[in-house]
């Protein structure tokens, strides 16, 4: 078993004791990495009917088997454990340098266990794991953590910490990495935070072994020239990062304007990556082994300057059309905050929009929340953002996501959320496929665990009548269980514009030396959707929260392309569950669970 | 005579560089013995990959006490014979760049020898930060991205 360096830590923190144990092969290869892997042990090892900020709860950090090698992107590691935010499995990937550097000392992933008496963080060099004091660090933010941490270890280490939202137990807080890279969903923030730990610290020096170098290093290079030549990878997000994709997304009318109210943002082109270019753009920058660099270093000069990466499209979009905001400086001063205090820029931006039109509505007052919470407001952006990291006065209601927000004043329906966690920036009304995949992801609302708005709105691998649900559930179970196994390989989601199950398996295979096929991967990518699904039940999350908010099933789109469209959702839902093998339950039986192997 | 020309402005940080020369020294994935290193600064996010300038006076090889350093005739590269190497590691002292890395568990160093005229590093890098070229090649580059910046202010002229 290469690609592996087959070992792993558990961390007690309650106890303080650090045990190294050897990863089984067959595991390793059933659950391929990462996500799947660590669900897998969160599985077996967590109740799932527990709180999640309870000490029982664990965190998983987990590489896959090709982070840290040449296949493209590979600098992915995932955190899993009970989320907060949704009550659902969570599994939050990052990027960086972190996830790499985590193998170079020696280890897989690291379980997390129990919860420290006083704040700390942990120090892996190598073998060497000391379990230190992180009073000093409380309160700080995370590219001060950051800054401190190597000056106390050694500057070559990378850091993971969060900032003062998951100290702070916001629910949707992220675990950021390397200053400006998050596990941003689903609040995985807030269980470190419960957990009081501040940061893990590592550096390592030791390789990680290829099983097949020759076959590997020639795929590799491979993949490297598909990323260069497809459009997407090797142009779009190359020249404009993610924000490309806000003027496309609003020219097909997909762009959900002031709290989804409206699917065409009239200030889309001051947010846009064309703007964002020729106005604050510094520079490109690339996660571990990335040839595509969509990373955007930004500034800010004048008064106030600001330095940081960012913003990504989704950020440009939950901060501006959503909240009706189009001066991109605000929306960069909201997205460092986030980053500093480590709070997800999509739940924070959609919460701010469910407010803001709460608001509106009369039925949240400016006496209450002291804000002046108005769909434009530039300010208010980033004054909630404030509040909600410190949890002060109406930052605390705001702390608690959109849905409990709602739902404490008698209306869950302005919540834009599934399984309380709030969409992401694309309206599903034009895209059919997209209203399935947010009804049916495992972590409640998200896009990225079938990116449907690839072939409906993108046309990758192959243009889909955004409008029509005919195959869309066929589709979405396809891309949900593809994503599930590049996520769990260690390879960022973006490699999918230009790459599929074939590079993927053949990367695995050469990499591990397991003799892969294509179905065997995909089929690990199944098997890894099934168990989500059924930790998800035994969370006591049933069927009936595979649906969408009532205005996406009622209300029609009242502008763009795609006027006049709702979300068939019934039309594909049976359907989804019958391609899946689902019984009336809508979860695996054991005829179904004996196929998966589970 | 050709060098690894680097043009850090336009680094990305993707690390690519020290993975392909690690895995051609080596035979794995390991950062920590590549023979390039792309130095990061997190505040500023900014990168500079070094390696071996192949000094026209090494200091290395003056350091050096069992003449274990000469130069490649075919690539004007500076090489090291590993089997008249002792470990004392003075070059390694001596190098302003630290260029120069140990080999584990054999006592010797190894250092970047341009691949006999192919590196691997220039090869990959997909943000066109190295380059292999003539040494007068190398000032060149640097005055171009100097004079790059210097476009975006001055724009062309006005010949209406």
């Amino acid at each position: 078993m290469r690609g592996w360096t087959k070992k792993y830590l558990r961390i007690d923190l309650t106890n303080k004791k650090v045990n190294e144990e050897r990863l089984e092969q067959d595991l390793a290869r059933k659950y391929i990495g990462a996500r799947g892997l660590a669900t897998k042990f969160i599985y077996d090892e967590v109740r799932a009917d527990l709180d999640p900020f309870s000490p029982a709860n664990k965190l998983i950090l987990a590489t896959g088997p090709l982070t840290g090698t040449l296949a493209n992107a590979s600098g992915r590691f995932n955190v899993v454990t009970k989320g907060p935010l949704t009550g659902t499995i969570a599994a939050s990937n990052s990027g960086g340098y972190w996830g790499p550097e985590l193998k170079f000392a020696g280890y897989d992933l690291i379980i997390l266990e129990g919860k420290a008496e006083q704040p700390v963080y942990i120090w892996i060099n190598n073998n060497q794991i000391e379990i230190r004091d992180a009073t000093h660090l409380w309160g700080k933010t995370t590219d001060q953590t950051d800054s401190i941490l190597r000056a106390e270890t050694d500057q070559e280490a990378r850091v993971l910490c969060i900032g003062p939202a998951g100290e702070n137990q916001v629910l949707f807080a992220a675990v950021m990495n390397d200053r400006e890279r998050a596990a941003g969903r689903t609040g995985v923030g807030a269980v470190m935070g419960a957990k009081n730990l501040k940061a893990v610290v590592v550096r390592g020096n030791q390789g990680i072994k290829i099983a097949e170098t020759e076959k590997f290093m020639e795929t590799a290079r491979e993949v490297k020239d598909k990323i260069k030549e497809n459009p997407l990878t090797g142009t779009g997000l190359a020249a404009l990062g993610t924000a490309c994709l806000i003027n496309v997304i609003n020219e097909h009318g997909n762009l959900p304007t002031r709290n989804f109210r409206e699917c065409v943002f009239e200030g889309a082109d001051k947010i846009s990556g064309e703007t964002l270019a020729e106005t604050l753009l510094v520079k490109n920058k690339a996660c571990y082994a990335c040839s595509i660099a969509c990373g955007r270093v930004t500034a800010i000069t004048g008064e106030e300057q600001l330095y940081g990466e960012g913003p990504e499209f989704e950020t440009l979009w939950a901060f501006g059309a959503d909240c009706g905001v189009d001066d991109l400086e605000a929306i960069i001063k909201a997205n460092l905050l986030c980053n500093q205090y480590g709070l997800d820029t999509i739940s924070m931006g959609a919460t701010i929009a469910c407010a803001i039109e709460m608001q509106e509505d009369g039925i949240l007052s400016k006496e209450e929340t002291g804000l002046e919470l108005e769909f434009g407001n530039a300010e208010v952006i980033v004054e909630a953002t404030r509040l909600t990291a410190k949890q002060e006065g109406f930052g605390a209601k705001l702390a608690q996501g959109s849905y409990r927000l709602a739902e404490s004043y008698g209306h869950p329906e302005y919540s834009m959320s599934t399984k309380k966690q709030e969409y992401p920036a694309y309206d599903p009304r034009g895209s059919q496929g997209m209203g399935l995949e947010y009804a049916t992801s495992n972590r409640g609302g998200c896009h990225v665990r079938g990116y449907m708005t690839s072939p409906e709105v993108v046309g990758i691998p192959e243009k889909l009548d955004p409008e029509t649900t005919e195959n869309k559930a066929f589709w979405t179970k396809a891309f949900q269980d593809l994503t599930a196994a590049f996520d769990s390989s260690g390879l960022c989601l973006f490699n999918t514009f230009a790459l599929g199950s074939d590079e993927l398996f053949r990367l695995l295979k050469y990499a591990t030396g397991f003799d892969y096929t294509e179905e065997e991967v995909l089929q690990a990518g199944e098997r890894i959707w099934n168990l989500e699904r059924l930790f998800n039940y035994q969370a006591g999350i049933t069927k009936e929260e595979d649906t969408l908010n009532p205005r996406l099933l009622k209300n029609p789109v009242p502008n763009g392309p795609h006027a006049g469209q709702v979300v068939k959702l019934a039309e594909m839902l049976n359907e989804y569950y019958q391609l899946r093998g689902w019984n009336e339950q809508g979860i695996p039986d054991e005829e179904k669970k004996a196929g998966l192997g589970l | 005579m050709k060098r690894i020309v680097v043009e850090p402005e336009k680094c990305t940080g993707c690390r690519d560089c020290e993975l392909v020369c690690s895995i051609k020294q080596t035979g794995e994935f390991n950062p920590a013995r590549a023979q390039i290193k792309a130095v990061y600064f997190p505040e500023e996010m900014v990168n500079v990959p070094l390696t071996c300038l192949h000094c026209q006076v090494p200091l290395c090889m003056e350091a050096c006490p069992t003449e274990a350093f000469s130069r490649d005739q075919a690539t004007d590269a500076v090489v090291v014979a590993q089997d008249k190497c002792i470990g004392c590691y003075m070059c390694i002292t001596a190098c302003p760049v630290g260029a120069i890395r140990t080999v584990p568990d054999q006592g010797v160093i190894s250092k970047c020898e341009l691949c006999q005229g192919e590196p691997a590093c220039v090869e990959i890098c997909s943000a066109g930060v190295l380059s292999y070229q003539e040494i007068e090649e190398l000032s060149i580059a640097r005055s171009r991205n100097a004079a790059a910046e210097l476009k975006k202010v001055i724009k062309g002229v006005d010949f209406r």
